[in-house]
C-alpha cells in the first residue's frame, strides 16, 4: 500500500515538473506583457503530436523532435507576440486573450483535421522504455529520466533569470517597462524573446511529455486548464513558486486521485481558494525573483 | 481600472418613446415567431432552436458578469451544476419540469456561493484566468466522477409536465425550453435596467470611484454572480430535460468560447447578445455540417475577427479627445 502511494508520488512529481515547463512559459509570457496567452495548451498538443510523428525508439529522433519543437514553439511565440501587438488600450489585455483563445480553438480544430481524434500513444525511446525495481514497485525509467530533466530545466530557468544579464534585464522589464526603456532597454524586443522562450518551452513540455500524457483532442484544454491553476497558485513569487505550485497540482493529479478518487478535481480548487484567501491576493503578480 | 469591452453601454439612460414601443414589439414578434416555428420547420432544425435558446441562457449569464466587466469563461461549471442536478433527481424517479428547474437553478447559485471568495477577489484578465480554471475543473471532476457517469455522462428519462404527461417530442420539447427561457431572459434583460443593474456598469466603467462614493462593489457583483450563476443552472438543467442528456463534451471549451463570445459580439446589449448566441449555433451547426464538421475552426475564426474588428473600430475615434456624447466617464 505504502509502495503503491511512494509509486505514484514518483509520478506525480514526474506530471508536476511537465507541468511546471508548461506553466513557466505561460507565466513568463503573462509577465513581460501581462499578456494571457489561451493558445499555450496548443503549443504543448503540437509539441506532443510532432513527438508521436517523429518518435522511432532511438534517442537521436527524440533529440531531433526536442530541436524541432524549440524551432516551432520559438516561432509560435514570435507569431502570437505580433498578433497579439497590435492590440493595445485600456482593453487590450482582454482582446489578447480573445485572439489568443481564437487561435488555440483554429489549432484544435486542424489537430483534429491533421491527426484524427483517436489519441495517439507515445512509446518513450526503447533505451528509456521499461522500469527499475527498486523494492517492490517497478518505476517506469522514462518518467525518472523526465524528473531529471525537468529538475535540470528548473535549475536552469531560475539561474537563468537570477544570474545572468539576460535574466536582469527580463527582470526589469516586468518591473518598470518605461524605466527599463530609458536605460536603453528594448521592451518590445523582449517582449518578442519572453514569447519565443515560453512558446518553445511549451513545445518542448509536448515532446518529452508525450509519453506522460499523450496528444489527444482536448489534451490542450487540459494542459492549460491546469497550467493556470499552477500560475494562479503560485503567481507571485517567480520560478521557485511556479515549482512549487505545479509539484503540489502534480501530487493532487495523482497521488491525490488514489487517495480519494471523487475528492480529487475538488480538492485543486479547494488548494486555490486557500491559497487566495490566506494570501488575500487580488492578482497573481508576477516578479520573477 | 481596466473595464471590458464586453461592457460597452449604449442606451442606459431612459429612451424616448418611439424604443419603448419598438424593443418590446420586436421582443413581442421573436417570440411570437418562436413559438411558431415547430409547426415550419423539421426535427432536426427544432432541436437546434432548443440548443440556441440554451445558449442564448448561458450568453445571457455570461452577460450580467460580463457588464460589471468581469469577462466569464466558466459559466459552464453552474451549467453543470444544475445539469447534473436534474438528472440525478430524474435518475431517482422525480420528472417534473418544474422540479428539474427550481432544483437546478438552487445547484448553479449554491455552487456560485463556493466559488464567489476566489473568482470575486479578481478582475479583469485574472478573472478570465480563474474562471476558465473554474469551468475546467468541473468539467475534468465530472468526467472522473462514478457517481456522475464519467465521460459517458447520465441519460434521463423523459421529462414529465402535469396536464400533459411525458415529452417525447422535439417540438414539445421545444415549446418547453422556450417558456421557461423566454421569463428568464426578460428577467435577465430588465435587471440591468435596475438600480444595481446600473451600478454594475458603473464598477465596469472605474471601480475605484464608486467604491470612493461609498459603492459596495464587490457585494454588487456578487450579486450578479449570484444571478448569472441561477440562469446558467436554468439552462444546465433545460439542456440536460431537452437532450434527455448532460455529459462532459456538454461543458467543454468550445461551448464557454460560445457562449463568451456571443457577449463579445453583443458589446453590452442583452437583445444582440441573444442574438449573437442564435447566430452561432446556426454557424456552428448549419454551416459547420456543410464545412464537414470544422465548427470549431468556424467558431475560433469569428473570436479572432471580433478582438480585431474591436481595434479597427476605436482605431480612428481614438484622436478625439471629446468623449462621445453619451459616452462613458
Amino acid at each position: 500500500m505504502i509502495a503503491t502511494f511512494v509509486a505514484t508520488g514518483v509520478d506525480g512529481l514526474a506530471f508536476g515538473l511537465l507541468l511546471f515547463t508548461v506553466a513557466a512559459g505561460l507565466t513568463l509570457i503573462y509577465g513581460v506583457m501581462g499578456i494571457l496567452n489561451l493558445a499555450h495548451g496548443s503549443l504543448y498538443l503540437a509539441g506532443a503530436y510532432l513527438a508521436a510523428g517523429m518518435a522511432d525508439g532511438g534517442l537521436p529522433a527524440l533529440g531531433l523532435a526536442v530541436a524541432a519543437a524549440t524551432l516551432l514553439g520559438a516561432s509560435g511565440g514570435v507569431l502570437l507576440d505580433h498578433l497579439t501587438r497590435p492590440l493595445t488600450g485600456d482593453q487590450g489585455h482582454l482582446s489578447q486573450a480573445l485572439v489568443t483563445m481564437g487561435l488555440s480553438l483554429l489549432a484544435a480544430d486542424a489537430c483534429t483535421t491533421l491527426f484524427g481524434a483517436a489519441p495517439r500513444p507515445v512509446p518513450p525511446p526503447t533505451v528509456l522504455d521499461g522500469s527499475v525495481h527498486l523494492g517492490a514497485m517497478g518505476y517506469p525509467v522514462y518518467r525518472l529520466a523526465f524528473i531529471i530533466v525537468g529538475a535540470v530545466v528548473a535549475v536552469g530557468l531560475h539561474w537563468m533569470l537570477r544570474h545572468t544579464t539576460t535574466g536582469m534585464t527580463l527582470r526589469a522589464v516586468i518591473a518598470d517597462p518605461r524605466m527599463a526603456a530609458a536605460t536603453g532597454i528594448r521592451p518590445t524586443r523582449v517582449r518578442t524573446g519572453a514569447f519565443a522562450v515560453g512558446g518553445a518551452l511549451a513545445t518542448t513540455g509536448g515532446v518529452l511529455g508525450a509519453p506522460i500524457l499523450g496528444p489527444a483532442p482536448g489534451i490542450d484544454t487540459t494542459v492549460l486548464a491546469l497550467s493556470l491553476v499552477v500560475v494562479v497558485i503560485g503567481g507571485t513569487g517567480g520560478v521557485l513558486t511556479t515549482l512549487a505550485a505545479a509539484l503540489l497540482v502534480g501530487q493532487v493529479q495523482t497521488t491525490g486521485v488514489l487517495a480519494a478518487p471523487l475528492a480529487a478535481p475538488f480538492a485543486l480548487f479547494t488548494v486555490m481558494v486557500v491559497v487566495l484567501v490566506l494570501a488575500h491576493r487580488t492578482s497573481p503578480q508576477v516578479r520573477l525573483r | 481600472m481596466s473595464t471590458s469591452h464586453l461592457t460597452r453601454i449604449r442606451a442606459t439612460a431612459p429612451t424616448g418613446p418611439p424604443r419603448r414601443i419598438v424593443g418590446p414589439a420586436i421582443w413581442a414578434t421573436a417570440v411570437a415567431a418562436s413559438a411558431g416555428l415547430p409547426w415550419l420547420v423539421d426535427g432536426y432544425t427544432i432541436s437546434l432552436a432548443s440548443n440556441a435558446l440554451i445558449l442564448a441562457l448561458l450568453a445571457a449569464s455570461t452577460h450580467l458578469v460580463g457588464i460589471g466587466g468581469l469577462p466569464s469563461f466558466g459559466q459552464t461549471a453552474y451549467l453543470a451544476a444544475g445539469g447534473y442536478t436534474a438528472a440525478l433527481l430524474a435518475q431517482a424517479g422525480t420528472t417534473g419540469a418544474a422540479p428539474h428547474l427550481a432544483a437546478g437553478i438552487l445547484a448553479g447559485v449554491m455552487l456560485a456561493v463556493a466559488t464567489a471568495p476566489v473568482v470575486l477577489r479578481t478582475r479583469g484578465v485574472i478573472y478570465l484566468m480563474i474562471t476558465f480554471a473554474v469551468g475546467q475543473l468541473a468539467a475534468i471532476a465530472v468526467a472522473k466522477s462514478t457517481l456522475l457517469g464519467g465521460d459517458e455522462g447520465l441519460t434521463l428519462p423523459p421529462m414529465t409536465v402535469p396536464g400533459l404527461g411525458e415529452l417525447r417530442l422535439d417540438g414539445h420539447l421545444y415549446l418547453c425550453v422556450l417558456a421557461v427561457a423566454c421569463p428568464l431572459l426578460l428577467a435577465a434583460g430588465w435587471i440591468t435596467r435596475t438600480q444595481v443593474g446600473l451600478r454594475w456598469r458603473a464598477i465596469a466603467d472605474h471601480e475605484p470611484r464608486l467604491a470612493a462614493l461609498g459603492g459596495r462593489t464587490t457585494r454588487d457583483l456578487l450579486t450578479a454572480h449570484l444571478l448569472a450563476a441561477g440562469i446558467a443552472g436554468a439552462a444546465g438543467a433545460l439542456l440536460a430535460d431537452a437532450h434527455r442528456y448532460i455529459g462532459p463534451a456538454d461543458l467543454g471549451m468550445d461551448v464557454a468560447c460560445a457562449a463568451l463570445l456571443a457577449c463579445a459580439v453583443g458589446r453590452g446589449r442583452l437583445t444582440a447578445t441573444i442574438t449573437a448566441a442564435v447566430g452561432i449555433v446556426a454557424v456552428r451547426d448549419l454551416l459547420g455540417a456543410v464545412t464537414s464538421g470544422h465548427a470549431t475552426a468556424l467558431l475560433g475564426a469569428v473570436f479572432v475577427l471580433v478582438a480585431y474588428q474591436h481595434l479597427l473600430r476605436r482605431a480612428p475615434s481614438r484622436p478625439a479627445v471629446a468623449p462621445p456624447a453619451g459616452g462613458r466617464r
